[in-house]
């Protein structure tokens, strides 16, 4: 099969890439090996939380301070600045709603009631001016009977440090007893996949029946796995003003924004091919011709441009062994120290050097297999090396800005 | 150090990093809170069995085998081939006479077709259905009607003037098309035969067996998979690409044989393909071509059954849909319509089954096409059954289209 | 403390809650003693719990040391009975690789017959079919009662029998001063490791049971005790590679044993002198998991391709034989020093050396001399009576398999854990049954009962208890989840800073051996924790009790 455009990898980087390139006409199939790691979005986006101990105000700004090699260095602030403009706007035409601006990060609650730097926030969770001021007076924090993956007791322990009046109810939802009955269903996607219309008419109902006035009420996010109404009708049913605080991870913001975003695709004639793996690239003339898939077998997907968007370690887009990191396509170059000591840090909670190891690129996102570039090979997201998306809250936002940037790059060429 | 380069596991179920992705794709785990999910069933499931077979939980039975939780893993578990092989080797069940009844498709048909006049009225009468009710086939359901007409008989019939045509591909059109729906197969020949294609029925074919195998009768499936990879080696020697119609054959020659049956069938198993695959592929290659009619229109979705998911071959049916001028295509998004192969006739599974299928229902309700198209016939009986609406196979679809004439000509042919 | 604790006056106080010291709280409590049994952490926090977990059947001695091979067969048929829940019987190999001299097996099987123990030599092949996991290029193999026993579950039941014995127990007090009243000891002054809080506990004999840490213990009376502490590490694998402990048949040496235990295997050890002053920071290197893969791939080549989970260390309490002058020659059997007779330290005792296989028979040593100090004649029934946990019950076997059938695997798993006291644990709401732990099926009501019942005061002895994150995930998934079931007992405060120690005591382990999959898993794992739920460095309190517990 041929394309104008492959895109190894379809979470938020490939689909970003993919969606810049199929909006613009071109014939973009994207190759996804499993779902990918938008599935654990908190109902945020991070541009550039934090560098260092420090916790940033304008990620825009900021950019020039950050080292050299970062994949944002490369692009440069002013093109960072461009396209992050342009995303509010590309995911609202997917059907996701959020909010924010990328030079003034505001701060919204994670699923233990701390504060964290974000982006853009989707329509539901909460939106804070500041990490440290009271954000609400009064705070009611459901709890649904049987579901273990929201922790209000943490979140109302956080929330007092910041003078928030807080409490919390148990609620019980009839429709859920059966899930309760099984010792494994009552995860977030479950849960809110049995979120139809007479349940969320009931969970309305029952935090109406015990919210005080002046309580903003915080939920689980269990609502609204398939679209934006579902959180839309509950917030209209109860009568306090409502959030949704996330939950562990598969997260139903993680799933929606995910399906949403690669149904935008598919409408705008793109090619998602879920569920395929890329074996390997077959190169010609320092160029990939094509590349081999597990699925398409002897039919080569061939195109005129290759992005690599798969991911690191979770998605297996960098994969390792006691010898050392690997990417396992096309076996593009990696710096990384030979003593595996180097690797680590004994701090769990430390910056982990391992976490900053990816692929290299030049300026054009071109990557290197020993020393010799390939040219017709982009690579965005996770994959590339010196951005530790983790400790700088800058997963989504090097993402889907290194997204466009590759998919740009490719298209101007 | 030369240790620890990679990790080789059965069906790589320690590749598994517990993200529990899998969970969320579980068409069954929302609907059957008996089932664990995969990732219990599953890779989790496995450690505890290799440590005491004490540990197989018995409600791996409502797997679907639906493979969605491999389409999901992003760690390359083969978590619907751990839970498979689990239930093939711990459940030591006897198969009830109903899953017989089933499994074997072929035994079924050829008695059935035989008697087609006298046995589609029993099938669908009151009285049939209260018997097949008490072994435990569900009263919702009805058996696709048997054809008084077996297309092998008929494939038999035409080999000679097939034979006459330059080029041949053979044909493992399976019970559903042999003794249920004998004009799909006519419909591949006509499409076939328009572009050069002669079509040529192989030396012997069984059932695919995946019912055998979703019913735990193994070894006749391996029985009768041992005959089909040697009549797909002799059509391969002959050069001869073997197409099917249905996305569940193919799947289970390709992929279940060597996963659950432990045959070897490497040497030809890019020898088999979807017959949509095959035409794509030849007109990509621009080998073939296809020209249509101009007055065709027609409304067109097409769902993706599981296995042609896992597969992954639904953009070749849905390219060869879209070359149709006048058809025009609504996307439905990619859901288990629950009806898994014999799973859905069940008495115990019919309501998961309807439940399971029913956010697909709701999708065709909002798409309002004409006609589905889908490759697996299964998944055809219960999304007529369930969504009122008719739905074909993409051959099919394309038989109706095509403008013979013309296409000859394209193809260089008199 | 408890109030009640205050002024009691106790026969016997033991110091260290490793399988010897609760089998010595166990002994004398069954004799009738009024014993105090303390542990400055929790339980097996030392030796006991950072072993293989091997049922000896001896043979390992045999050729080597003729007594403690006696000793182990006999413990090994004695722990069978007693503690069969902590117990799996799964017999032992000993083969011999083609590098290996195969003479030695000759020699190997008349010494283990010599020693009572049942070694039979049996055909490669025959050995091959019934392990298959065995290298197949042996050229020899012997069948031996190797088995694998739990050390977590073993000192639980001990703590569980004395307490039912009338024992009290404490955990993480650390005894900070041995109280001496005209050259005896009288008792001990104890701090509590959580609050600070120092308090006197007055007893008539002190039994020091400390493992490695009991030269500190004896330096508090001014007595001289020479340890040399020995690193042992090992591997832990993802899930059970044998289902028959695998030994090497030459003479004792690094990564020659394997042995399966719960879920997982183990491969180990390797043996280095470490100072005492770094026993409390055992961190496996990077030439320590070289080594054990390497030789552990020549005896279970699947080894190399296996998941690993996590890597740690223990260290042997060997103790300096008091025969020789020079103090440098190591005892190798068990060691019970009356230090009235040794020092002229009169109430004080220490009981060292052994292993894990003998700590009853240690028990027994240490709990005689208690009773002939004392004066007091009582019988040890500790050979003869189970533990909790093991008692056999009225159950007849085809009733027992009904009741497996209808029992979910979570439940038989946690049977398997904790043997007929899993009766105890309650499935009474809706959610009791629901699993928190996945890997190793732990839920709510397993969790709850070992808040209530085991000792449980963080994450780490609960991982002790139950196994929870002790599986695939290393508690990525559960870690979370259980923290929050115990906020509600501690407080969410202290649940929070816990949940980030537990998480930097599980990437200890895991930091050696993280590439490929686990690599992935520990970031995934990051990612729920800091991505996600937003704990980093500094915006939680960190725990007072340090990833030492």
């Amino acid at each position: 099969m041929k394309f104008d455009y492959i895109i190894i990898g379809g979470g938020l980087c490939g689909l970003a890439a993919g969606i810049r390139l199929a909006e613009k006409g071109k014939k973009t199939a994207i190759v996804s090996s499993g779902q990918s790691a938008l599935h654990f979005c908190a109902g945020s986006f991070g541009l550039l939380g934090r560098h260092g101990d420090d916790i940033i105000k304008n990620p825009i700004e900021e950019i020039d301070n950050l080292a050299q090699n970062h994949p944002y260095r490369l692009m440069g602030k002013d093109t960072v600045a461009k396209l992050a403009g342009e995303v509010p706007a590309t995911l609202k035409r997917a059907g996701v709603s959020c909010y924010g601006d990328a030079s003034a990060n505001h701060f919204t609650l994670t699923p233990f009631g701390h504060t964290r730097p974000s982006w853009l926030t989707l329509d539901g969770y909460p939106v804070l001016k500041s990490a440290t001021e009271k954000p609400f007076d009064k705070v009611l924090v459901v709890a649904v009977k049987g579901f273990l993956e929201s922790y209000p007791a943490f979140i109302v322990e956080n929330l007092e440090k910041l003078g928030v009046e807080c409490r919390i109810e148990t609620i019980d939802l009839d429709r859920l007893m059966h899930l309760r009955l099984s010792n494994f269903d009552m995860r977030a996607v479950s849960v809110a996949k049995q979120m139809d219309l007479t349940t969320i008419e009931e969970f309305a109902g029952k935090i109406n029946a015990c919210a005080r006035q002046g309580e903003t009420v915080l939920i689980p996010a269990i609502v609204g796995v398939n679209g934006e109404t579902q959180m839309k009708r509950m917030r209209e049913r109860v009568n306090n003003p409502l959030f949704c605080v996330p939950t562990i991870p598969v997260s139903v913001s993680g799933v929606r924004t995910q399906h949403a975003l690669q149904q935008y695709f598919e409408q705008i004639g793109g090619t998602y091919l879920l569920g395929d793996r890329v074996e390997k690239g077959i190169m010609e003339n320092g160029k990939v011709k094509e590349v081999v898939t597990t699925n398409f077998g002897e039919d080569h997907l061939k195109a005129d441009a290759f992005i690599l968007a798969s991911g690191t370690f979770f998605s297996e887009g960098v994969k390792s062994n006691p010898n050392g990191f690997y990417e396992p396509v096309f076996g593009l170059d990696i710096n990384f120290p030979k003593n595996r000591d180097e690797w680590y840090d004994a701090n769990f909670f430390a910056s982990q050097p391992y976490m900053d190891f990816g692929v290299e690129v030049d300026r054009e996102f071109h990557p290197s297999v020993e020393g010799k570039t390939i040219s017709n090979l982009y690579v965005a997201g996770a994959t590339l090396a010196h951005c530790n998306s983790l400790k700088e809250d800058s997963g989504a936002g090097s993402a889907i800005l290194t997204g466009y940037h590759v998919a740009d790059l490719a298209m101007n060429k | 150090m030369n240790y620890q380069e990679q990790n080789i596991s059965a069906n790589n179920f320690e590749e598994c990093i517990k993200c529990t992705i899998c969970t969320a794709y579980c068409p069954v785990m929302t609907v059957n809170p008996d089932y664990p999910g995969p990732k219990m069933a599953g890779p989790d499931g496995e450690r505890y069995r290799l440590k005491s077979p004490e540990f197989y939980d018995k409600a791996l039975k409502y797997c679907l085998n639906c493979k969605r939780c491999e389409v999901s893993c992003p760690s390359n578990v083969k978590i619907g081939d751990i839970i498979q092989s689990a239930r093939i080797k711990y459940d030591k069940k006897a198969p009830k006479l109903r899953d017989h009844m089933l499994a074997e498709t072929d035994v079924m048909g050829t008695l059935a077709s035989a008697f087609a006049p006298i046995v589609n009225p029993v099938l669908s009468s009151g009285i049939a259905k209260a018997g097949l009710n008490i072994i435990g086939v569900d009263k919702h359901r009805t058996f696709p009607k048997y054809s008084a007409h077996k297309f092998s008989t008929y494939l038999k019939k035409i080999e000679k003037e097939q034979r006459e045509y330059p080029k041949h591909i053979a044909y493992y059109h399976g019970c559903y098309v042999n003794y249920n729906n004998p004009s799909l197969g006519k419909d591949l020949v006509k499409v076939l035969n328009a572009v050069g294609y002669g079509v040529l029925p192989l030396s012997k074919q069984k059932c695919c067996g995946v019912a055998k195998i979703a019913n735990k009768l193994i070894s006749r499936a391996t029985h009768d998979a041992k005959i089909n990879l040697e009549a797909i080696r002799e059509a391969a020697a002959q050069d001869m690409t073997v197409l099917a119609t249905s996305s569940t054959c193919v799947f289970t020659i390709r992929d279940e044989y060597p996963h659950l049956l432990g045959l070897d069938n490497s040497d030809v198993r890019s020898d088999i393909m979807l017959a949509t695959v095959f035409l794509s592929r030849k007109i990509n290659d621009g080998e073939i071509k296809l020209v249509f009619r101009e007055d065709y229109k027609k409304r067109v979705s097409y769902h993706t059954p599981c296995h042609m998911q896992k597969l992954g071959w639904a953009a070749y049916s849905t390219g060869l849909l879209k070359m149709i001028p006048g058809l025009e295509f609504v996307p439905l998004p990619s859901q288990c319509c629950g009806i898994a192969g014999t799973y859905g006739f069940k008495k115990e599974n019919y309501e998961y089954s309807q439940k399971i299928g029913a956010e697909l229902f709701d999708a065709i309700e909002v798409a309002h096409p004409d006609v589905v198209a889908t490759d697996c016939e299964t998944c055809k009986w219960q999304i007529e059954m369930s969504a009122g609406v008719k739905v074909e196979n993409p051959i099919t679809l394309i038989a109706e289209a095509l403008d013979v004439e013309a296409t000859r000509k394209a193809n260089g042919l008199a | 403390m408890k109030d009640d604790l205050k002024n009691k006056e106790y026969d016997v106080i033991v110091i260290g809650g490793g399988a010897t010291g609760a089998g010595t709280a166990r002994d004398c409590a069954k004799r009738g003693l009024k014993v105090m049994l303390i542990e400055r952490l929790d339980f097996t926090a030392g030796a006991t719990g950072r072993n293989h977990g091997l049922l000896h059947s001896g043979a390992r001695y045999a050729v080597t040391d003729h007594e403690s091979a006696t000793e182990c067969i006999s413990e090994n048929m004695i722990l069978r009975k007693i503690a069969s829940h902590c117990v799996e019987e799964t017999g032992g190999l000993f083969v011999t690789l083609p590098e290996d001299d195969l003479a030695y097996q000759k020699t190997f099987i008349e010494a283990c017959r010599a020693a009572g123990i049942e070694a039979n030599e049996i055909d490669p092949k025959e050995a091959i079919r019934i392990e298959p996991a065995v290298n197949p290029d042996i050229i020899g193999a012997v069948k031996v009662p190797d088995g694998a026993v739990d050390p977590f579950r073993l000192t639980t039941a001990n703590v569980l029998d004395a307490r039912i014995h009338g024992a009290d127990v404490l955990t993480y007090h650390e005894v900070v001063e041995l109280i001496q009243e005209n050259g005896r000891v009288i008792g001990v002054k104890v701090r509590n490791s959580i609050s600070g809080e120092e308090r006197e506990i007055r007893g008539s004999i002190t039994v020091n049971a400390g493992g490695i840490w009991s030269h500190g213990i004896a330096q508090q009376a001014g007595i001289t005790i020479n340890m040399f502490p020995a690193k042992g590490a090992l591997l832990i694998f993802g899930h059970r590679v044998n289902n028959m402990v695998i030994n090497r048949c030459r003479k004792p040496a690094d990564a020659d044993i394997l042995v399966p235990g719960d879920t997982i295997s183990l491969i180990g050890t390797t043996s280095s002198r470490v100072p005492y002053d770094q026993v409390d920071n055992m961190d496996v290197t990077q030439e320590e998991v070289d080594i054990l893969l390497q030789q552990g791939c020549q005896l279970v080549p699947s080894l190399s391709w296996t998941r690993i989970l996590r890597a740690y260390a223990g260290v042997r309490p060997l103790i300096a034989d008091d025969s020789d002058p020079s103090g440098r020659k190591i005892s190798r059997g068990i060691v019970c020093l009356d230090h009235a007779k040794r020092d002229g330290v009169e109430g004080f005792i220490t009981i060292s050396g052994g292993k894990l296989m003998t700590y009853r028979l240690m028990a027994e040593t240490a709990a005689d001399m208690v009773c002939k100090k004392l004066g007091i004649d009582a019988k040890c029934t500790t050979a003869i009576d189970p533990l909790p946990g093991s008692e056999l019950t009225n159950e007849n076997p085809s009733d027992k398999k009904k009741h497996i059938i209808d029992m979910g695997t979570g439940q038989i798993a946690a049977r398997e854990r904790h043997g007929s006291l899993s009766s105890e644990i309650k499935y009474d709401s809706d959610s009791d049954d629901a699993l928190v732990c996945e890997c190793e099926q732990v839920s709510v009501g397993e969790i709850k009962y070992a808040m209530d019942k085991l000792h449980v005061n963080n994450l780490v002895n609960l991982r002790r208890r139950t196994r929870l994150g002790m599986g695939t995930c290393q508690g990525g998934i559960c870690a979370s989840r259980a923290a929050a079931i115990l906020g509600s007992k501690f407080g969410n405060e202290r649940a929070i800073s816990d949940l980030k120690s537990f998480l930097q005591e599980r990437w200890k382990g895991v930091r050696p051996v993280a590439w490929g999959r686990p690599l992935a898993e520990a970031y995934f794992t990051a990612w729920i924790y800091e991505g996600v739920c937003g704990m980093e460095k500094g915006n939680t309190k960190d725990s007072n009790i340090t990833s030492a517990q």
